[in-house]
């Protein structure tokens, strides 16, 4: 019961500091739009980042259902896992391109044909729905000790050596001679997720979200909180950096994604499910144990043998 | 379903690949190269390495037309 007061709670309060917002917004203010709404998203930002904890602290404490059984499937990601990464698509995608929009407005020095407010006022919905995410997201996580993606405590030899098989053989072969990993020894099985989503993307994400995310606090504090020009400047352009850096793993994330022998994986971000005889052929190190597995004449070829190409 | 996300991604492609477009020719000019190596590098690197990696993404779009539906 107390994790939905809580969560009423942090609603409520955003509410009233949304609306207080508003009053003093609507009284006689020398400001235009864009820094109204720059004054908006700053005065909002400790109530959306309030409202994910709470919400993430009632995600964490809800009770658990049982877990749910599909015969000749296997649950990839739960429900929540689904809805967060969909918000955060668009917060990223909104995101990017308003903050593309606004950079190269800048850059090319013309005149943008959608009014500029309103592509700032995007771009900052578009933060407030990453920020509440973030905080929703590394809270239920921490709550429930759940490491998300991460490398287990001590994992990080055996991780980079799956991740040496899975890399395109010029490039793993050059990771395993960098790091000493014998490439001769059998690859760890593949596990819920891939060595390459691991050790490679799921970092990237976090440092790439978190630079975007600090900065992007920092800069919409700068009207309440003055900060020395060289900060600012300096913040602005890692904020940039980190813009581009999104960009690039989005393109990547895509690419990986749409590949047709991860297309099933697409699939379980929508519906949470992946086929058992998916998990045993491309996954083997996943223990679907009470699903069916395929047996061996008829399980498909792995999709990226030792050695051999990537998929 | 597969069309339609190869669609989708495809019209991503393109706005990266235009923007990566617009952020290297624009930091080859005069005004960029005033503004120091930082602020010029950014839309420079940036640029190249947009366009980059729309190359692998349209090859899987490509495979993902063309490819088999294999069940799932």
């Amino acid at each position: 019961m107390r994790h939905i007061a809580i969560a009423a709670i942090a609603i409520a309060l955003l509410l009233i500091g949304l609306i207080v917002s508003l009053v003093e917004a609507n009284a006689n203010q020398p400001w235009g739009q864009t820094l109204l709404d720059n004054f908006m998203l700053a005065r909002s930002l400790p109530f959306t980042l309030g409202l994910g904890v709470a919400l993430g602290y009632a995600r964490a404490n809800w009770p658990r259902r049982a877990v749910e059984r599909r015969t000749g499937a296997a649950r990839r990601f739960d429900a929540s896992t689904i809805w967060l990464h969909w918000i955060g698509t668009v917060a990223v995608l909104l995101g990017l391109a308003t903050g593309a929009w606004q950079y190269l407005k800048g850059l090319l020095d013309v005149s943008s044909p959608i009014a500029m407010p309103l592509v700032y006022r995007v771009h900052y919905i578009a933060a407030s729905l990453l920020m509440f995410v973030i905080a929703l997201t590394i809270t239920e996580w921490w709550l429930r000790g759940s490491g998300g993606l991460g490398i287990p405590k001590g994992g990080w030899i055996r991780s980079l050596r799956g991740l040496a098989h899975e890399l395109p053989r010029p490039l793993g072969g050059t990771l395993a001679y960098m790091l000493g990993l014998d490439l001769r020894r059998a690859p760890p099985p593949t596990e819920k997720f891939t060595w390459y989503e691991r050790s490679i993307s799921y970092p990237t994400w976090v440092i790439a979200i978190g630079l975007i995310a600090l900065t992007g606090i920092l800069k919409a504090m700068r009207y309440i909180y003055p900060i020395p020009g060289d900060v600012l400047y300096w913040v602005s352009a890692i904020h940039v950096g980190a813009m581009v850096l999104l960009a690039i793993k989005v393109l990547d994330h895509l690419r990986y994604v749409l590949a047709p022998s991860r297309w099933p994986l697409m699939g379980a971000m929508i519906s949470g499910w992946v086929s058992a005889r998916y998990a045993a052929a491309r996954h083997p190190g996943w223990h679907v144990t009470d699903e069916p597995t395929p047996d061996a004449a008829s399980a498909a070829t792995p999709v990226r043998p030792v050695g051999g190409r990537p998929a | 379903m597969k069309f339609l996300v190869a669609l989708l991604a495809l019209i991503f492609l393109a706005g990266n690949a235009l923007v990566g477009y617009l952020f290297f020719k624009e930091a080859l000019t005069d005004k960029m190269v005033h503004k120091g190596f930082i602020l010029q590098s950014l839309p420079l690197l940036g640029g190249v390495v947009l366009i980059l990696f729309c190359l692998p993404v349209l090859w899987q779009v490509l495979r993902l037309i063309t490819a088999r539906s294999e069940p799932a």
